[in-house]
């Protein structure tokens, strides 16, 4: 009888799609086990969520992670370890992917039911600590968590490992965190640890009290993969501006700025459009945050010399429904700014803007696609 | 592919390939050219793949004679091509065959890098293995099984959420 190699084996579990099929899979032999448990717990709360997991989860929790659980009482699964480290094959952890699943765990544990005790303060302390643990555990141990999102709870628990990852230089390409409460010490370990980090690919940091654009900026000038950088709702001053342009002049990998809703100074934007000027690796830039006339005109003029830029978002939302409305009903007639004698000042610069935005994509860069609502 | 010289045939050309039991195919040299591996070998007039007997090779031809005309699939369409579990007709009767054919045509695939064979017989293999339990899915690939009957219970455990999916 045929026997197919280990190789060809690898393969056809690639294409398996249930569940129930890997699950068999896994318990046919030891190298089996080898293929298969990987796939099976790479990203298993994605899908659907099951307490079982959690327990799972729980049981590989280092004295450290556990110690933050003692005051809520929870107590732990007994029995043997797990065998094997499952949580060492997540690849991707999602703000999402716990909830549920701790929830359910939660209720079998007979400690509150996710319908009646969702608004219970103990109850959400419990599910968000659980919750820490359980990331700063996935962070600790796995080698292979490549993608990762956490959003506003307590990260005070797994800054620790978030850090310590960094430093390490993980498996982690992706990290993206929002609503969270970092403090200024915060922002420094990060900061530090971005420095010395030669790993990460994309880095989106969105809804920050701390004005720290400018820190963040500087950790990054000389990243050595850096391809994307996303600082959503930023307070961007002067500084801060001064700092991004700089990541422009001196970083070469970073293909993809997104500076969504950040509020900008009209110095920022002139340094960014100055350094856009001379930038020949970013290909997409998003500037959706109210750059006001001139910005835009500066950004306009940095499209004359810039020729790596194939994506440009100025989704600016300064004129009302009205003005925006007489464009619409206009946009075709080349010969209306000759036409117009009504109107405010403000809707004619932004008619004038629109045709010079065109005018640069019809004859300078055939190959943008410029993105302006109003 | 690019029109490069050394890649381009026309349709009359014809390459002799030699199975390792000695079995001699004459082929339209487009084959070649489209897998690498193949293409490696044409350097003479006929050129001998050893590790494939004749029997597999022909089958393998067979398929590669098909689907001449396919467009080529590029390198980095790894997560596309499994998502698209689809097989088509033709394909799906092309791999009726006995087990074991099925799995030297696998290996030949893997062997000779014609990848859209091997993936084919993967999803082909794949699908034999849906619902079927870990003792059924052992005798049908000649697996033993090597775990301790305690350790078997364990992993049985700590996966179990894994049959409910």
């Amino acid at each position: 009888m045929i026997r197919l190699s280990n190789e060809c084996f690898l393969e056809i579990f690639s294409y398996l799609k249930q569940y129930e099929t890997l699950f068999s899979c896994l318990l046919v032999s030891r190298q089996w086990f080898r293929f298969v448990a990987p796939i099976l717990w790479s990203k298993p709360l994605k899908d659907f969520s099951d307490a079982r997991i959690i327990r799972i989860y729980l049981s590989l929790l280092n004295i450290e992670e556990q110690v933050s659980l003692i005051p809520f009482d929870i107590i732990l699964p007994n029995g043997p370890k797990p065998l094997i480290n499952y949580a060492s094959f997540t690849v991707s952890y999602e703000n999402s992917h716990l909830n549920e699943s701790i929830e359910y765990w939660i209720e079998k544990e007979g400690r509150g039911s996710r319908n009646f005790s969702y608004f219970d303060d103990e109850y959400y302390s419990v599910t968000q600590t659980i919750k820490c643990s359980l990331i700063a555990m996935l962070l600790r141990t796995s080698e292979r968590l490549k993608s990762v999102t956490f959003k506003g709870y307590d990260y005070g628990l797994f800054k620790k490992t978030l850090v310590e990852s960094l430093y390490r230089n993980s498996a982690i390409k992706e990290i993206r965190l929002d609503w969270l409460n970092f403090d200024s010490d915060d922002i420094k370990a990060i900061t530090d640890a971005l420095f010395k980090n030669t790993s990460l690919k994309s880095l989106s940091i969105r809804y920050i009290d701390n004005e720290c654009g400018k820190l963040l900026a500087e950790a990054l000038y000389e990243h050595s993969v850096l391809s994307s950088l996303n600082f959503c709702y930023f307070n961007l001053g002067d500084e801060d501006g001064k700092a991004l342009a700089n990541v422009l002049y001196k970083n070469t990998t970073l293909t993809s700025l997104d500076l969504y809703g950040s509020l900008l100074s009209v110095e920022s934007v002139k340094m960014l459009a100055k350094a856009l000027y001379n930038n020949s690796s970013l290909t997409s830039l998003n500037l959706d945050n109210q750059l006001g006339v001139e910005g835009v005109k500066l950004l306009a003029t940095a499209l004359h010399k810039n020729s790596s830029l194939t994506s440009l978002n100025l989704d600016a939302n300064q004129l009302g429904d009205e003005g925006g409305k007489a464009i619409d009903d206009n946009f075709e007639s080349d010969d209306y700014l000759s036409d117009s004698d009504g109107g405010s000042e403000e809707f004619d610069a932004y008619w004038k803007i629109e045709r010079m935005l065109r005018n640069i994509r019809k004859k300078i860069r055939k190959d943008i696609k410029i993105t302006f609502a109003y | 592919m690019d029109n490069g010289t050394s890649n381009s045939a026309s349709e009359n050309e014809t390459i002799t390939l030699k199975s390792c039991d000695g079995i001699e195919f004459h082929i339209d040299a487009r084959i070649a050219n489209r897998y690498t591996l193949l293409n490696n070998w044409n350097g003479g007039e006929s050129a001998c793949i050893p590790n494939v007997n004749g029997k597999v090779l022909e089958k393998v031809l067979e398929w590669c004679e098909h689907h001449i005309n396919d467009p080529q699939l590029n390198c980095g369409d790894d997560d596309s091509r499994r998502r698209n579990t689809i097989i088509e007709e033709w394909d799906e009767n092309f791999l009726s065959c006995d087990q074991d054919m099925l799995f030297e045509i696998i290996l030949a695939a893997n062997y000779l890098e014609i990848k859209p064979l091997l993936d084919l017989g993967c999803k082909t293999v794949a699908n034999m293995m849906k619902s079927k339990s870990p003792e059924e899915i052992r005798s049908a690939f000649n697996i033993d099984n090597d775990y301790t009957p305690e350790e078997e219970e364990q992993f049985r455990k700590e996966n179990e959420w894994a049959e409910d999916y």
